[in-house]
Parts: structure tokens; C-alpha cells; sequence
């Protein structure tokens, strides 16, 4: 403070060893013995003014806006405090006066917190100074609260809220190519892709003529079975790593095979697996009545049959399975062309069914991962029981003293059941049958939109956090840098400014702005209450806020009696004004009445003031 | 008296556009007692309120603390923690009021310290001391 002093003495060059201009300061009101103590004794002593008044403020505000000996009630709502004075005959009754711990700067706190909590993950650090400039330029007072919130929870009405600040940031660099290098980039990818495919038609060739090389030398080898001896010949083929012939021919009849494969595929002819039934002559032949190698024979042939058989079994399943398909699709179709009304319905029946088996599974598993919910305690109790090894001794009686567990099929589901593995299979059933149900029903159904699909309604941007934290429109863009640094600002709006009005917002135990003046006008007598209401007079820098004094104007009519009439003023210059009306008190009169100078400052102390209807009253 | 006509001009004035900054270290300041020594110890508020206790006053003299707004006797409306609209529920486990259950589902993924931070919004946080 002695700072400040200096700066503005300095400033107006008093070049005086004291200061000799009489002093009106301002100070809250049920200002502290010791604070006004303090500052007396700096004024006086430090810089040695002839005499000084103290005045309250708001009070100098409606003096200059106002005036008068009307009753009246001033509401001002300052930088910390916010505090409510009756005026009776134009002086200020103190003693009913009441102040609320809210104010311009509780205000920017609050907003600072709110945009903190709401966007976390935000890149920079939001200042106080920066808060205080969004509640400076977007906060208002609503006309009515609850109204409010709704308009600004249903989508449609949220953009008239909506403010969208955008802080700086710089933009990441992205190498644009020009198209001469995408073309280059192109090209490139084709010459690499092309050469691929050259090297790949090379080694094919090349390992189609080792194969033939092959097939050639080893049928010259089955066909010297015919020229040389056939003790050489078995050595020839043991030195070329057959057991026997029945290996060679084998052997040979595989090369054909893939040589023939290969020619096809590079021919282009689609090779299926159409093979004839395998040889079945051994099988019915009784085992004694067949030697070694036939045996042998009959077990492959049984064999091969068994193989064949299941594959045509497969088959025809297919081609069953196809069939009936089709008939249900036809079924389908039939039943919509009969009724539609009840075939969509059906469809949409069974869609619910799917969905709220994937939403239980995805309740599941979020209960299972839970260590303490009901769902994880029922399993751990499964796998005790499986690892238990003793069992329960009570319940063993003579013949029963076998563990019967796995007899039944259905035993064996209960480690499916502990097993805590993804259904992800059984999901993207549901899922694929979700989707076939929306598209039957987007087709024939006109009331169901893509916006009723399962996968609109569960993605994140339907949300109603969505909605508050990134507004409507534009869409967020993961990939935009600009979006990533945007602030909305929809409820904050409003919040802000209704503390006054409802301190719990905030955990302020203290009562709202119009239950207080409620409470002030109420000790007053039946017959000054109607003249307080009628003037109403707001000051104070944080009573700028739009909206403030219609919004005080409808309330007040509420606790007042029917018919009376309630008139609210806001003050000119609510910032200045408190000034103005201090100069006006100090070029009146009253200055020289009620300035406390420097003999009665020695006399009576640093708390000692004189009263007058602006200022605080004395407590001896 | 009102301050000298002339010095008008060096404040902080509209048409003028200037502001006038002095250094307080350099100027000279006649106008301060050089006897006077500020006091080096202030009392912070605390202890200022209990000394306005200790000097007792007639009942219906306003003091500091009388003129405190008492606590509301209406029914508290109740807004929800996270986004500020009507609050109908309230999550017993951690006292956080809500709007609608995507709003719980929220809460639930929130872990001690947000939950914390969103009590102390609204003065309701455990304080450990």
C-alpha cells in the first residue's frame, strides 16, 4: 500500500514535505479495527495529510447514481466479496448488511478449475489472466437456469451456446509432394512389383525343369529294372535312396503330379480336386487271406476310402447347408411381402437379441477383470474346486468314492467358463448378424435410419461428453492440430455466474444473492419494504456480467408481494463510479463535516471515524 | 482540495494515450516523513478476526464476521460434477453427482486423483492433514 501511495503522489509531483490534501479513501464495509488502524496511522504519519475520510464504496456509487433520501438497496458485486447494504433515508445501515464470499476473482478461479477438469489432456497450461478473459467476455447471467441447461443438453439448441476458442498453436509441417514425385514414387513401385513377378516365373520355370529332369532319371531307373540284373538294379536303387520299388513308384507318380500342377497353373486351367474313388478291391478280402504287402495295400486302401468318403460326405453337407439357406432367404422374402409390418418387427426383435448378448458380454467381461465383483469370486470358486484334491470327506460313501467329474460332456465346459479368453469369434458373430439385421431392415424398413444402426449409436461421438468437450460442428478430426487446441465453452457460460445465486455450486455454505436480500428486506418493517424493492441498485465491477439485472429483476418479483412493483438499476460506470461519488462527496460540504483530522487522529487513535450515511459506522 | 489541474495530463489518459511510468527507486519523494518506519509485521486475517473478538462491541454493532452471509435454508440444487447440468443421482461409492449413466460410465473409468479434483470443485474433497 505504501507503495501504491507513493506511486500516485509521485505521479501528481507533490513536491511538498507533507502531503497537504485532505484524503477520502474507501474500505470494506465492517472494515477491521486493525486494518483501519494500519492505514490511518501510514496516511497520517508516513505522509502527513491534513484530514481523511473513509467511505464505503457501492455507497459512493449509489451517491453518484442515485442519491436522495430513498430507501433502497445496494447490491454490489465486487472483486472479492459481493455484498449487500440496505439504504434507509440515503444512509447505509450497516448493521443489516450481508456479504457473500463470491466475486470476480472466486469467479476466474472457478472457470480456470472447470476448463482444467474438462480438458485434461489439454497441450498448454491455461493462465488465470486468461481465465479471467474468457469470463470477462463469454460469461452471462441466464434468465433462467434450469431452462438453460436444458436448451443446452439437447443437440439442436447447443450451437446458439456453443463458443469455440481457439488457443495458439503452431502447425505441424507436412511434406507435400509435388505430383512429378508421386508419379516418380509410382513408377518406381511398379518397376519393383514387375521385377518381382519376373523372379518369381523364373525360379517356377526352373524348378518345372529339375522336376522333369527328375520324373526323366528316375523312370530310366524303373525301366533298367528290365535290362539289368535285379540284385544291381535294388543296389542302383539303394544308392539313389529308395527302400523299394513300390517307394520309386510312388516317388514318381509325385513329381507327375506337381510337373502336371505346374503346367496348369501356368496354362491357367483351374485344377479341382476332382479325384475318382480310390481302388477298393483289398477291403472286403479277409486279413488272413492276404500276404504282407497286400495287407499293407488293404490298410491304404481302407484308408483312402475312409477319406474319400468324408470328403463326399463334406459335400453334400455344403451343398445342403446351401440349400437351406436359400430357402429360409426365400421363406424371408415371402414373409415380408405377406406382412411387413410383422416381418420388421421379427427382424428387429431378433437384432435387439444379438445386441444385448454382445452388450453382456461386454458386461461380463468388464465384471470378470473386477477382482472384487460377484462374477470373479464365482470363478475363483470354480478353479479351487477343480485344484482341490482331497474333496469333501463327508460326502465319500462306499461305492462312491470315484471322482465321476468328465463322465458327462458337458463337465468339460467349465474351464471354458474360468477361462478368461476372448469370445471374439462369438462377438464378430453377433456382430455380422447385426449387420445383416440393419441391412434387411435399411432396405425394407422406412422408419429405421443409419442413425438407429448399432454402430452410430455406440461410437463416441454420439456422447453427450462428446457434445460438451468438442462440440457440434465441426466434426473432430483426430489428425487436426488446430481442433486439438480448442476450448468449447457451453455450461461454463452460465455456472459461472449462477454461484451468485446458488453458492453450493461452488460448496459455499453460505445462502444465494436473492435469498439474502430476502432475509435483509424481511427485518425491516412491513410498511419500508415495498421502498426498498423498488430500488434496487447494482454497482461493482463483476456486476457487468449481461443478463444480471433482468435476471435479479424476475427473481426479486418472486419473493415480493403480489402486485408490488420491483425496479433494478445498474450503475453507469459500474467500475468508476464508486470514484466519481467519492469526488462528489469531497467537493460537497461533508468533507469538512466528516473528516477525521490529524489532532483527533492523535487524540482518538487510528480506528477513531465520524459517521455519515456512505461510510462505515463507528464501534467505540 | 482537489488535486492540482495541471497534473491531470500525466495519467493514464484516453486522449492522450500515455501512460506515465516512473521509477520509484529513482524519483525523489519529499512528501514522505523519513522518521516514519513501516511496520515489519502484519497480521493476516486470522489473527485480525480474533482480535476484533477480544474487544466486545453492543450486540447490534456489525463487526467482520456478523455480516457474513448465514448458510442457505432452501433446498440445494443439486448440478452434476462433470458436466454441470441437472444432477438426479449421485454415485454412493465416490459422493460424485452425475446426469445420466454414459455420465456414470464416465465416472467409473475416472480414477482417485480425477475424482478428487472434482470434489474440490465443489469443496467436497477428503483433506488429509
Amino acid at each position: 500500500m505504501e507503495n501504491i501511495f507513493d506511486y500516485i503522489f509521485a505521479i501528481f509531483g507533490v513536491s511538498t514535505s507533507n502531503v497537504d490534501h485532505p484524503i477520502v479513501i474507501t474500505e470494506p464495509p465492517s472494515n477491521p479495527h486493525y486494518n483501519r488502524n494500519l492505514m490511518s496511522e501510514l496516511l497520517f504519519e508516513c505522509y502527513g495529510i491534513p484530514s481523511l475520510a473513509y467511505g464505503i464504496d457501492s455507497l459512493f456509487s449509489y451517491y453518484q447514481n442515485v442519491g436522495g433520501n430513498d430507501d433502497g438497496l445496494v447490491v454490489s458485486a465486487g472483486h472479492s466479496t459481493t455484498h449487500i447494504i440496505p439504504m434507509v433515508q440515503g444512509k447505509g445501515i450497516l448493521s443489516r448488511s450481508k456479504r457473500m464470499s463470491y466475486g470476480g476473482t472466486q469467479s476466474t478461479d472457478y472457470m480456470l478449475k472447470l476448463m482444467q477438469l474438462k480438458y485434461p489432456t489439454f497441450p498448454t497450461k491455461m493462465t488465470s489472466s486468461q481465465a479471467q478473459q474468457l469470463v470477462h467476455d463469454h460469461v452471462y447471467v441466464s434468465a433462467n437456469y434450469q431452462q438453460t441447461l436444458k436448451e443446452i443438453e439437447n443437440r439442436d439448441s447447443f450451437p446458439t451456446f456453443d463458443r469455440l476458442i481457439q488457443f495458439p498453436f503452431v502447425a505441424p509441417v507436412i511434406e507435400e509432394k509435388s505430383e512429378e514425385e508421386l508419379r516418380l514414387q509410382a513408377a518406381k513401385k511398379e518397376e519393383a512389383s514387375r521385377r518381382l513377378r519376373e523372379a518369381a516365373a523364373k525360379t517356377r520355370l526352373e524348378k518345372l525343369m529339375t522336376r522333369e529332369r527328375e520324373l526323366e532319371a528316375f523312370t530310366n531307373l524303373k525301366s533298367a529294372k528290365t535290362v539289368l540284373k535285379k540284385a544291381v538294379w535294388l543296389a542302383q536303387l539303394k544308392e539313389t535312396g529308395f527302400t523299394d520299388e513300390a517307394d520309386l513308384d510312388d516317388t514318381i507318380k509325385q513329381v507327375e503330379a506337381a510337373i502336371q500342377k505346374a503346367r496348369n497353373k501356368e496354362l491357367g486351367i483351374d485344377d479341382s480336386e476332382e479325384k475318382e474313388p480310390p481302388a477298393t478291391n483289398l477291403i472286403d478280402i479277409p486279413d488272413d487271406q492276404l500276404d504282407e504287402n497286400d495287407k499293407k495295400e488293404k490298410r491304404k486302401q481302407r484308408l483312402l476310402k475312409a477319406s474319400y468318403d468324408a470328403r463326399q460326405r463334406a459335400k453334400q453337407a455344403k451343398e445342403e447347408a446351401k440349400a437351406q439357406e436359400a430357402e429360409e432367404a426365400r421363406l424371408e422374402e415371402a414373409a415380408r411381402l405377406r406382412d411387413p409390418a410383422k416381418w420388421a418387427a421379427g427382424v428387429k426383435d431378433k437384432r435387439h437379441k444379438a445386441i444385448d448378448r454382445i452388450k453382456k458380454r461386454k458386461r461380463l467381461a468388464a465384471e470378470l477383470s473386477d477382482r472384487k465383483s460377484r462374477a470373479s469370486q464365482l470363478r475363483m470358486r470354480s478353479i479351487a474346486n477343480l485344484a482341490d484334491d482331497n474333496g469333501s470327506p463327508k460326502r465319500r460313501r462306499k461305492g462312491q468314492e470315484e471322482d465321476t467329474f468328465g463322465a458327462d460332456d458337458s463337465d468339460w465346459m467349465i474351464y471354458r467358463e474360468i477361462s478368461r479368453d476372448d469370445d471374439d469369434e462369438e462377438e464378430e458373430e453377433d456382430l455380422a448378424l447385426v449387420n445383416h439385421y440393419e441391412s434387411l431392415l435399411l432396405q425394407h424398413d422406412p422408419t429405421f435410419l443409419p442413425e438407429h444402426s448399432f454402430e452410430a449409436t455406440s461410437s463416441p461421438t454420439n456422447t453427450l461428453m462428446h457434445q460438451l468437450t468438442y462440440g457440434v460442428y465441426p466434426l473432430f478430426d483426430p489428425n487436426d492440430a488446430a481442433q486439438h487446441h480448442q476450448m468449447h465453452l457451453n455450461v461454463e457460460r452460465v455456472r459461472v455466474s449462477e454461484v451468485l445465486f446458488q453458492p453450493s455450486i461452488v460448496g459455499l455454505d453460505q445462502a444465494g444473492l436473492i435469498e439474502t436480500m430476502d432475509d435483509i428486506v424481511k427485518t425491516f418493517d412491513v410498511n419500508a419494504r415495498s421502498a426498498i424493492q423498488q430500488n434496487v441498485f447494482l454497482t461493482g465491477g463483476f456486476a457487468q456480467l449481461p443478463g444480471l439485472t433482468e435476471r435479479m429483476q424476475t427473481n426479486i418479483q418472486t419473493i415480493s408481494p403480489v402486485g408490488s412493483s420491483v425496479r433494478v438499476r445498474l450503475a453507469q460506470d459500474p467500475v468508476l463510479d464508486a470514484w466519481r461519488g467519492a469526488a462528489k462527496f469531497a467537493l460537497s460540504s461533508m468533507l469538512a463535516k466528516f473528516a477525521v483530522t490529524k489532532a483527533q487522529y492523535q487524540e482518538f487513535g487510528g480506528e477513531y471515524i465520524k459517521e455519515h450515511g456512505y461510510g462505515n459506522v463507528f464501534r467505540p | 482540495m482537489a488535486p492540482k489541474r495541471g497534473k491531470k495530463s500525466n495519467q493514464n489518459d484516453d486522449e492522450n494515450g500515455e501512460l506515465t511510468v516512473i521509477n520509484l527507486h529513482q524519483c525523489k519523494r519529499p512528501f514522505k516523513n523519513p522518521k516514519y518506519h513501516t511496520p515489519k509485521k502484519w497480521k493476516n486475517l486470522k489473527q485480525v478476526l480474533t482480535l476484533e473478538k477480544t474487544q466486545d462491541f453492543d450486540l447490534d454493532i456489525p463487526t467482520y464476521q456478523s455480516i457474513e452471509c448465514p448458510p442457505s435454508v432452501r433446498p440445494q440444487k443439486k448440478y452434476c460434477d462433470i458436466t454441470g447440468l441437472e444432477a438426479k443421482y449421485t454415485d454412493p461409492k465416490t459422493g460424485l453427482r452425475y446426469h445420466n449413466n454414459e455420465i456414470y460410465k464416465v465416472i467409473r473409468t475416472l480414477g482417485v486423483p480425477g475424482v478428487q479434483a472434482y470434489l474440490a470443485n465443489r469443496n467436497a474433497a477428503v483433506i488429509l492433514k
